[in-house]
């Protein structure tokens, strides 16, 4: 019995080299997938996996590969037939959308990430103005490769800049969940550079309209706590001075007016002044940029809330906010009156330090 | 005609035991999909039920010791005792099937996991084949080598942590407005439950198998408290994580959780916490092999180990034969309601037949 058990042991240890291998020096790895409209209800996918090269001054550079087909997984496999190495599509970390595809409902082709046991739920998604493919096609990462660099580009901005965070999983809880909308950055290309040039927001699935980046920031700002970036503010006397965001701090409270709910916004704002233009920071002076920049945030967040109660959007998640503190929320009855519900912002600025001089 | 209380002590466990073996009984490898059925029903009132599910299960503990406290011996004595030879034999055969169900079950989920998560082309039977002969090697070693395992499986723990890698995504106004659902779909949230739940009914089977089984009460319900309290955390973690829209489409919600792990040494962790399941899975295969390998014992009145191969051969074929999720599903569904009637009807029941005949030895 032993002895049995032993060449059965045996058996096992040596047959684990038997399953199917996938060997990183036999494959094709692309950190990117951008995908555009095509004919005939078709998509076309573009992924630009890196091409190493040795001894050169530019030692890596991108493939770019696209092709068109009805499913994203179909076009992956007519890829392999003009490819030496096998395609594997687990290390995709941005995913690239054209508006025009945005704006038809982009659940189905995110569905298929969320379905693949293999891909990642942390990656970016990001709208491109104009084609995604004419977008990675353009140079501009000399040293990084293209979807490395991009994904860079979006993490930092996220984390110390001022993109709210919107990933896969955002994107699907606040599709899925109820009285909330998503939305996502728009990238665009200008220059030769890419940048972040505001953010998409969505209806459901579907692309309805855009914020630039001073919009942006104020999303981020009543989103989620910060504690990075930089804002300007404008004076009466027509000078700017620049504050840097030492934490902000976001709280909503829900009440009852009559029969409707109402939510009030307080966003507290502590800033260290950086760049005065050379004036001199009386105390007079801080109290000034403190109310330049409580007037002008409050305009911005007011006005955009506005908007949002207008296009019948919720990326704010007040649904949501209202749905935690009420007892039998429905989200029909919420629908219909969103757009007359009293929504009020309130902005605290504290003007704590003024870096190492006075 | 009490029967002798345990066996012989070189076989028995400390009382102490039964706290591993009941909570490694309860928390089976079911509680990566367990959230989302019960969060459907009662939404983010859900840890009521769970609440309501452990209290519940303790008071079917609390039978179980009177029945078996009572009659001095395990279940599979008593049912003879009480039913007849061919009756009692009946309700064993009934249990033995339920094992070996309860066995495939554990089984198949966790190939199927490994199926979905790391190799869709393995086949079934050579994964189901090394599991179970070493579930057979565990097994034939005796009670306490399966104890031993349960023990051993609840390094488990270690995978708590994994919980704290999403806290970042976490929303914390998913879990209000409380007490926003009524009473019955509270009940039906437990109703939802009542299969994670499963595993103390393994205290009929093993009790002479306990060292001073009177003592060891407290524990049984400690290991409950302990699940309880483990449910509790794995339903909290799906409330903040997920919307109930989304847990819908997830079909383990709590092995998605590694997919928000990433480290520089490691960029697929859901590797690791796919395979980590065989803590889970292995405890469970071997106590029911063991159970109803104990049960054709008596019945056939022959060697445990003789009875233990073709046990472990149907559970091969059976395991071989689900083919896909729907299968798993259905036994799924079957093991539920067969469990809740056990612990729900059978085990009262039993109880109120073993009252009864205390009562009229007494009278007579």
């Amino acid at each position: 019995m032993k002895r049995a058990f032993i060449v059965v042991y045996l058996l096992c240890v040596l047959l684990t080299g038997c399953v199917k291998q996938e060997i990183l020096e036999k494959s094709t790895i692309s950190f990117v997938g951008a995908f555009d409209e095509a004919a005939d209800d078709q998509i076309e996918m573009t992924l630009a996996p890196p091409r190493f090269h040795s001894g050169k001054s530019i030692s890596v550079s991108n493939n770019l590969i696209s092709n068109i087909g009805h499913t994203s997984k179909s076009i992956v496999q007519i890829m392999d037939m003009k490819l030496n190495r096998t395609i594997k599509t687990g290390k995709i970390s941005v995913v690239l959308f054209e508006k025009a595809m945005a704006q038809k409902g982009l659940a189905d082709e995110l569905d298929v990430f969320l379905r693949d046991a293999l891909s990642s739920r942390k990656l970016f998604v990001a709208v491109v103005d104009g084609k995604a493919k004419n977008l990675l096609h353009a140079d501009f990462s000399s040293d990084v490769e293209k979807g490395m660099y991009l994904f860079d580009l979006l993490q930092s901005n996220v984390r110390t800049g001022f993109v709210p965070r919107q990933n896969l999983n955002d994107f699907e809880y606040a599709y899925l969940g109820k009285g909330m909308d998503p939305f996502l950055p728009i990238l665009a290309l200008r220059n030769g550079h890419v940048v972040i040039s505001g953010l998409a927001l969505f209806k459901d699935d579907r692309y309805v309209s855009s914020l630039n980046e001073q919009q942006m920031r104020m999303v981020k700002l009543l989103r989620e706590r910060t504690k990075h970036g930089t804002l300007e503010a404008r004076l009466d006397n027509g000078t700017y001075a620049a504050v840097r965001n030492v934490g902000s701090n976001v709280k909503y409270r829900v009440s009852r007016d009559q029969n409707r709910p109402k939510v009030a916004i307080a966003l507290r704002f502590k800033g260290e002044v950086m760049d005065t233009q050379g004036f001199q920071l009386t105390r007079d002076e801080k109290q000034r940029i403190k109310e330049a920049l409580e007037k002008e945030l409050a305009a911005t967040g007011t006005a955009l809330i506005q908007q949002f109660k207008n296009e019948g959007i919720d990326p704010l998640g007040l649904g949501d906010i209202v749905r935690s503190k009420t007892r039998n929320w429905n989200e029909a009855a919420w629908k219909k009156q969103y757009p007359a519900v009293n929504v009020s912002l309130k902005v605290h600025v504290d003007i704590l330090d003024s870096g190492i001089r006075k | 005609m009490k029967l002798p209380a345990t066996e012989h002590p070189r076989l028995t466990v400390s009382a102490f035991l039964v706290f591993v073996l009941i909570h490694a009984m309860q928390f089976g490898p079911e509680y990566v999909s367990m959230s989302i059925k019960p969060i459907r029903w009662a939404g983010q009132d859900v840890w009521i039920s769970a609440i309501l599910s452990g209290l519940s299960i303790s008071a079917v503990i609390w039978l179980m010791y009177q029945i078996l406290d009572r009659c001095g011996t395990d279940l599979i004595h008593i049912h003879r005792r009480l039913f007849g030879r061919w009756a009692g034999s009946g309700l064993n055969l009934v249990f033995i099937v339920y094992f070996l169900l309860l066995a495939c079950f554990q089984l198949r989920l966790f190939i199927e996991v490994i199926q979905v998560w790391l190799f869709a082309d393995l086949a079934t039977w050579p994964l189901a084949l090394v599991l179970l002969v070493l579930a057979y090697y565990i097994v034939s070693g005796g009670f306490r080598v399966v104890v031993g395992i349960c023990m051993f499986s609840l390094i488990r723990y270690v995978t708590i942590f994994a919980m704290f890698f999403p806290a970042i995504y976490f929303h914390f106004n998913n879990l209000t407005p409380a007490f926003d659902h009524s009473p019955s779909e509270i009940l039906q949230a437990s109703k939802a439950m009542t299969f994670p739940y499963l595993g103390a009914e393994s205290l009929l089977f093993c009790y002479t198998f306990i060292k001073s089984p009177e003592k060891s009460q407290k524990w049984a319900h400690w290991a409950n408290a302990l699940t309880t309290f483990s449910f509790l955390l794995i339903l909290f973690f799906s409330l903040l994580l997920f919307k109930p829209e989304q847990l819908s489409f997830e079909v383990w919600p709590q092995l998605t959780k590694y997919k928000f792990i990433q480290f520089p040494f490691i960029d697929r962790f859901e590797y690791i916490g796919a395979t980590a399941q065989i803590l889970w899975v292995i405890p469970i295969i071997c106590f029911c092999l063991w159970a109803s390998s104990r049960i054709g014992k008596i019945m056939l009145g022959v060697r445990q180990t003789a009875v233990l191969p073709f046990l472990s051969l149907i559970v091969f074929a059976a395991v071989c034969l689900i083919p896909d999720r729907p299968g798993v599903e259905r036994l799924q569904a079957w093991l539920d309601g067969f469990g809740f009637c056990l612990t729900y009807a059978y085990i009262p029941l039993v109880y109120l037949v073993v009252l009864v005949r205390v009562k009229a030895r007494t009278a007579a």
